[in-house]
């Protein structure tokens, strides 16, 4: 291969980077935050994975499902971020009392609760529901994605939904409305 | 679906309103990966393969005795017997005894030393006839913490390990052989190469001497270590007879950090000097580099304040060096 050559697919391999960071990083920079719950962590998740993954674009690519690989390695930076920090772990979150609004302020405080709690779950809990709820992806996919079995994915969804239903009871908030 | 699950899927999708703008991403990311590009030529450890497998050769060894390819520094052996270490004037940088032949598409080899393993990178600049080469030489047999598959090869008139990492996107290829009886040496790469084009690069190692690339530059060095690890962020020594990777006298960048109860001055910087029974610290804020610079002393080596001060005096910071 000539130098001038080298050169034609350096360039190629950067268009194309650059074509997919353009073209997908608002999304993925709304998953990383609805994962991550903190937008200069999302930032820094996206960053640093598209930053590794830069190089060995052509790679990648040729693997067809390019944008299933960023996914899946935000996910596993999230884990790992999360891991690496597990003493600021956040408890489950202290929930307000809601103040009797009527339906559509009910509704927003509804999902303002939710939030809250879903920044109080532990990180798996979270990628799980994350993944199930807003990728909507089914559990076996789930399952291969996070690197675990089926029953785990089951097990904890159910774990995090059991523990938001009673803590939104509780509180007098449900999703009706 | 119930009314949880909804409000779930909800609070999900309408928070995204506030996730972060995607203005500037792209600049950042090529910064970040410029910056990690750097760091990789500079020093191109295992640790490098990270969360995020990108096809990066990991060939995480253990060393456990002195590799004799590591040229030591040149200060004379004048560590005393009460393992108190005293400074001689200027470093010499070991070596690493090997080079692949030059070509198109790769870089000449970046050298580094990690627990007293010398190790040479060779980074490809064109990526899809060539991989990124890691040569990694040592004094016993390399262990693994991956799991892999091994077959038998023929290398250098020799029989070889080959080994094969499964992982996307690309596999990890490493090669190891006994080249004598005091050494070891490893090839690192990706399936960009077939097996037999990773054998044909091991064959084609020739005796060279590259000098390792240091961080820093030393006025002084503790007489009578050898220099353990040579990164990006560290310059190690240890005593001959200590085991690689054992240095009781260490000196690393790290990224800035508020210091607390400052009590000395190094060319103008604030420093701490933090003294325990088995241990000396001196922690010097570098602010023209936004970084701390640290010098640690211990694992029964000693060293007077006056020479720990006259030491971290002689430290110049190179552009080469990246904090950890």
């Amino acid at each position: 291969m000539t130098t001038n050559e080298s050169t034609d697919v350096r360039s190629g391999h950067a268009e194309d980077f650059d074509d997919f960071v353009h073209g997908r990083g608002r999304a993925l920079l709304r998953f990383a935050y609805v994962l991550s719950g903190d937008a200069y962590l999302a930032e820094d998740i996206v960053q640093e994975v598209l930053a590794r993954m830069h190089r060995h674009w052509d790679r990648i690519t040729a693997m067809h499902h390019a944008e299933a690989y960023v996914r899946t390695a935000i996910v596993r930076q999230f884990l790992s971020w999360r891991r690496r920090r597990a003493s600021r772990e956040a408890i489950l979150a202290d929930v307000p009392e809601p103040a009797g609004l009527d339906e559509p302020q009910h509704r927003v405080l509804a999902r303002a609760h939710m939030w809250q709690l879903l920044a109080g779950l532990p990180r798996a809990q979270r990628a799980v529901l994350v993944l199930r709820f807003y990728c909507d992806l089914p559990d076996d996919e789930i399952a291969t994605l996070l690197g675990c079995g089926e029953s785990t994915v089951r097990s904890q969804a159910s774990r995090a939904l059991a523990r938001m239903r009673t803590v939104l009871s509780e509180k007098g908030v449900d999703g009706n409305g | 679906m119930d009314d949880l699950d909804r409000l779930l899927a909800e609070t999900m999708h309408r928070a995204v309103d506030s996730a972060p703008s995607e203005a500037g991403l792209l600049h950042t990311v090529h910064d970040r990966a410029h910056r990690y590009r750097r760091r990789r030529i500079v020093t191109r450890l295992s640790a490098v393969a990270l969360v995020v497998a990108v096809g990066v050769p990991a060939a995480a060894v253990i060393a456990t005795r002195p590799d004799p390819a590591v040229v030591p520094p040149s200060s004379p052996a004048t560590a005393t017997a009460d393992r108190r270490v005293t400074l001689v004037d200027g470093w010499t940088a070991p070596t690493f005894p090997y080079t692949l032949p030059a070509k198109d598409g790769m870089t000449a080899p970046i050298a580094s030393v990690d627990g007293g393993k010398p190790i040479a990178f060779f980074e490809a600049t064109e990526l899809r006839h060539h991989a990124d080469v890691t040569v990694t030489v040592s004094g016993s047999r390399p262990t693994f913490t991956t799991s892999a598959t091994e077959q038998p090869m023929r290398v250098r008139g020799k029989t070889g390990t080959f080994r094969t990492v499964d992982v996307s996107p690309a596999k990890q290829l490493t090669l190891y052989w006994r080249e004598s009886s005091t050494r070891w040496i490893q090839l690192a790469t990706d399936d960009t190469y077939t097996p037999e084009q990773v054998v044909s690069l091991a064959d084609s190692l020739s005796p060279a001497s590259i000098r390792v690339l240091p961080p820093f530059d030393l006025d002084r060095s503790p007489a009578g270590l050898v220099a353990d690890s040579v990164t990006a962020s560290r310059m190690t020594f240890r005593t001959p007879s200590s085991a690689p990777g054992r240095a009781g006298f260490r000196t690393v960048l790290r990224e800035q950090r508020q210091l607390t109860g400052v009590n000395r001055k190094v060319n103008g910087d604030d420093a701490v000097l933090t003294r325990r029974a088995d241990r000396v610290t001196l922690a010097v804020d570098v602010t023209y580099w936004e970084a701390t610079l640290e010098v640690t002393v211990d694992d029964g080596l000693t060293i007077s304040d006056s020479d720990l001060l006259r030491y971290a005096e002689g430290v110049t910071i190179l552009n080469r060096s990246n904090p950890e």
